[in-house]
């Protein structure tokens, strides 16, 4: 289990830079949402951080090999998940959520991420070669796929989304072939945008015209868009200072908790504090990566950049989408957004991440 | 490419990646700062002006409201707005519990056939607060709160004609409710002062929500309202009424076609009351006038007649003559003047009233307002004086200038003296070939009452701040050019007093209140088309009591008298006398003093 020599290689810089994301996050729920006569927002995101601490040292106490071992029940379950929620009734026009009702509401989607994560690190730690084949890749591409399109089909774009570049991640960082990669992501490209039109709601559609071009619908499509780039810039250098931030305060910026919560942060605290926000972030890639180039085996390195990859896409997916980077997807900012089950599975990730550093020395056998 | 260097490949890309994020928001946030802070503005702030509330009126006592507005918060719907809403039983339901109201009687308001509809007029602070509270999170977005503003003038319609009145605009987009902004004097005081009382609007900015309702707590006064000043003015609302009420009864009893009349201070020139009524329907119907705001009467039913009409005087002008011989010493208080029945002037007879002795006293030609008496005189002034120096000495007395300046109209009169033929020695010397406003006869009576000082006819008497009642200029003018030898004075006011006790104006006496008055009468002939009809009279009067210690000077003016009388003595005198006692009984309480029996 965990001896002395996992707490000298426990990563506290990267606790740390996680607890001071999440505060910040807290800080900001409160500058938006303030105080509830009741349970306000940023205390029941701090009371979620509490039970993710919770997750956190639950997840550090068992090896990292011993998680995986049961990588595949949670894969079966997960889909087993994905496939019930399409035959559930649609909530708000979709089937997304597991609701039972007073105790719990289940994201299958997000259980899925993790599950791919485990499962894909568990399987390529397998391979043997070291510059795996194409019949090597064939089950890590089935397992990817098969949850990617139940995804894609409650409908839930963004999630699914986060799947592609986590295969494409792993499967680059596994030594497969570079050209036969970039020959098979242009005909994924290119089917995309062939079968886009067709496969898409029109909401979807609507969010990537909007991206493209967000001032030919200000008031529809490209209204979330335009307030989110009118929050940024008009904090100028230095924001407009905790709370006075107008875009936020009079409800012009939309989910401003939640996916728009760096519009927010960046009205209120300017440039300078997106810098600091983005240097927080780039501690947390920076030690992940430590962690992912220092692991004793190659299934802790694939955890490491499985998890990376899960947190850091939603990381870059959501700034760009709020800076006019990228098109408007619905997914959250790791740590800082208000969330329950992402907060849960964020801190997850993060133990998953500790749990391989502080288990990197060669003679460890947990 | 291994492994570690790939994975060391991906951590560049990502850190080129967080590169191009930066240059980005430093693209947004510094280089276009300008750009989306303006964006900002536009959307969130709102800019509204603050109407500056309009100065009151005040009556000579500084506290009698003349004329004030009103301030009330009233609720609209937009009618158009609330169909294309769909949520009209929504509206209906929070409305009426806001505004204690029947749920019914709002949702009927709410599908008025007209595109604009008052819910409730004059609504309390709480139901305001309550109404905006739900504005602020995207409801009642059809309904409006307005700040509707009305011109009360309490003392209407006494002082009607020389309050005068103020008109709004209409606000944009609700002109079908009525509610005005923006006040102008359009006449009488109201105009005369528009500029003292309408004060400064201001502005505010205000934010608002993505609803486009107004956030409470981010008002920003970018220039505050300043509001109008008071204007206090010299008009007695109590002499007012007591002058409106004889002027309508002498106009009943005499059947004439208008009756004026003016009642001046003689120490200040301050108007204390002016008023006029005509034979016509606004005038004559208390109920119209009592009903009717002033903005709604007829046009020539508005006019304040002794400040905005001029006629040929008749023998109130003598006195002005007299003034003159003896100012340039052409007569002498003591002397005689031989009387004879007629004078003749070109080819026009002057005749005089009735029958003289053969020799006069120059005072009888003012108490007997004896016609051949004042043309000898006026002949003497003719055959002295050019027509220019006439003119002067007449405008040096007052006549032919723009009284009283601080009304909207105050025409100067005609003298037309460049004209003058052989014939104006007695025409003018009787009041005719010239017309003056009866306030310009008061005025110079007041020179007379006061010792002989010019007064300069006038409403305004200072300017107080609005809020806090402290006085900020005074607007009195001050009375120090002597027009009247202290001799000619005397001379005139003695002629005058003895007018009332034994000569043309006995019937303005006021002995049974123990008060000594002096004044002159006058009847003079209307002009009918270009010549003087037979049978039209303007019969006239003024003068002023206590003559000892001369407080109110009268000027009255009842134009053709039908009921049989038409002369000054027996149809303006028992006018003045008539006013001078309601003064004397209402104003200051006092009663007539029984006659002693005599033995």
């Amino acid at each position: 289990m965990i001896d002395r020599r996992c707490i000298e290689h426990f990563d506290w810089i990267l606790l740390i830079a996680v607890l001071i994301l999440s505060s910040l996050g807290v800080l900001t729920i409160y500058s938006v949402t303030g105080e509830d006569p009741g349970f306000s927002d940023y205390q029941k995101q701090m009371i979620w951080i509490g039970f993710g601490l919770i997750v956190l040292i639950l997840t550090l106490l068992p090896g990292y090999q011993l998680i995986l071992k049961f990588s595949s029940a949670f894969y079966i379950l997960t889909s087993l998940l994905l496939i019930y929620i399409l035959f559930t009734p649609p909530v708000l026009g979709v089937h997304r959520w597991i609701d039972i009702p007073g105790v719990i509401r289940i994201q299958p989607s997000e259980l899925a991420k993790i599950s791919l994560i485990l499962i894909l690190a568990h399987w390529m730690s397998k391979m043997g070669n070291e510059f795996p084949t194409l019949k090597d890749m064939a089950v890590p591409t089935l397992l990817t796929v098969f949850p990617f399109l139940l995804i894609l089909a409650e409908p839930d774009l963004g999630t699914s989304l986060v799947l592609a570049p986590l295969f494409v991640i792993l499967v680059f960082t596994s030594g497969f072939s570079v050209r036969f990669m970039a020959i098979f992501s242009a005909t994924i490209l290119a089917a995309s945008i062939l079968t886009a039109p067709h496969v898409l709601k029109p909401y979807q559609l609507k969010r990537i015209v909007s991206f493209l071009n967000p001032e030919e619908d200000p008031l529809g499509s490209g209204y979330h868009l335009i307030q989110s780039k009118i929050a940024i810039g008009s904090g100028g250098f230095w924001g407009k200072g905790f709370r006075g931030g107008t875009q936020s305060h009079l409800d012009f910026l939309p989910v401003q908790d939640t996916d728009f919560i760096f519009s927010v942060w960046g009205e209120e605290r300017g440039f300078a504090g997106a810098l600091i926000l983005l240097a927080l972030y780039l501690v947390v890639l920076l030690r992940i990566g430590r962690c992912a180039r220092q692991a004793r085996d190659k299934s802790g390195s694939y955890l490491c950049i499985g998890f990376a990859v899960m947190i850091f896409f939603q990381v870059f997916i959501n700034i760009g989408m709020v800076i006019g980077l990228m098109p408007i997807t619905g997914l959250p900012l790791p740590f800082m957004s208000y969330g329950g089950s992402a907060c849960l599975i964020n801190f997850f990730a993060v133990g998953m991440i500790l749990n391989v550093g502080m288990r990197k020395f060669p003679d460890y056998t947990g | 490419m291994n492994r570690s260097a790939r994975q060391g490949w991906i951590l560049w890309s990502l850190t080129v990646l967080s590169i191009i994020f930066i240059f980005r928001l430093f693209f947004y946030t510094v280089a276009q700062h300008g750009r989306w802070f303006q964006a900002a503005h536009v959307r969130l702030v709102r800019s509204m002006s603050l109407e500056a509330t309009r100065g009151r009126i005040l009556a000579v006592d500084g506290q009698t409201v003349l004329a004030r507005s009103d301030i009330k918060v009233s609720v609209a719907v937009d009618t158009l707005r609330e169909r294309s809403t769909g949520r009209d039983a929504q509206t209906a339901r929070e409305l009426a519990e806001i505004l204690d109201l029947s749920t019914e009687l709002v949702r009927s308001k709410l599908h008025s056939r007209f595109n604009a509809e008052w819910i409730k007029r004059d609504i309390n602070p709480e139901e305001f607060n309550r109404i905006l509270d739900l504005k602020g999170c995207g409801k009642l977005r059809s309904i409006r709160i307005l700040r509707e503003i009305t011109r009360e003038y309490p003392q209407h319609p006494v002082c009607a004609s020389i309050v005068g009145f103020a008109r709004g605009n209409l606000l944009e987009g609700w002109e079908t409710l009525g509610p005005f902004t923006g006040f102008k004097g359009i006449e009488g005081l109201e105009a005369s002062f528009n500029d003292l009382l309408e004060g400064r609007d201001g502005s505010f900015d205000y934010l608002i929500n993505r609803f486009g309702a107004p956030e409470p707590d981010t008002i920003t006064v970018r220039q505050p309202a300043q509001s109008g000043n008071d204007v206090v003015v010299t008009l007695d609302p109590a002499v007012q009424a007591v002058l409106r009420a004889r002027l309508t009864d002498s106009l009943l009893e005499h059947r004439a076609g208008s009756v004026m009349g003016i009642i001046m201070d003689p120490m200040t020139g301050a108007i204390l009351a002016s008023d006029s009524v005509e034979n016509m329907d606004p005038h004559l119907d208390p109920d119209y006038r009592l009903h009717t705001p002033i903005n709604c009467w007829p046009p020539e039913a508005r006019r304040n007649l002794p400040a905005t009409s001029v006629f040929e005087p008749g023998s109130v002008w003598k006195p002005i003559m007299m003034a003159i011989a003896l100012e340039r010493n052409l007569a002498v208080p003591s002397e005689q003047i031989d009387w004879q029945p007629t004078i003749v002037f070109g080819r026009k007879i002057f005749k005089d009233w009735k029958t003289f002795p053969s020799r006069i006293g120059l005072d009888e030609v003012l108490v007997h307002s004896s016609n051949v008496g004042i043309i000898k005189i006026s002949k003497r002034i003719f055959n002295s004086l050019s027509s220019r120096q006439i003119a002067a000495e007449i405008m040096k007395m007052g006549f032919y200038r723009e009284v009283p300046r601080d009304y909207p109209v105050h025409p100067r009169g005609t003298l037309n003296h460049g004209n003058w033929g052989p014939v104006s020695v007695g025409a003018v010397a009787e009041g005719y070939e010239l017309a003056v406003s009866l306030v310009q006869i008061c005025a110079f009576y007041c020179s007379i009452a006061n010792g002989g000082y010019r007064v300069e006819p006038h409403f305004g008497r200072s300017i107080v701040h609005h809020e806090t009642g402290r006085l900020v200029r005074s607007l009195d003018t001050p009375v120090s050019t002597r027009i009247l030898s202290p001799q000619t004075v005397r001379f005139i006011s003695r002629a005058l007093i003895d007018c009332i006790d034994h000569g043309t104006g006995r019937q303005a006496g006021l002995h049974e209140y123990g008060v000594a008055a002096a004044g002159k009468t006058a009847t003079a002939k209307l002009l009918d088309e270009g010549s003087y009809a037979s049978g039209k009279y303007r019969a006239s009067f003024a003068g002023y009591f206590p003559a000892d210690n001369p407080r109110y000077v009268i000027a009255v003016s009842v134009e053709d008298p039908g009921a049989g009388l038409y002369y000054g003595g027996s149809v303006a005198a028992p006018l003045f006398k008539s006013i001078a006692e309601g003064i004397l009984k209402d104003i200051h309480g006092m009663d007539p003093v029984p006659e002693v029996p005599q033995c």
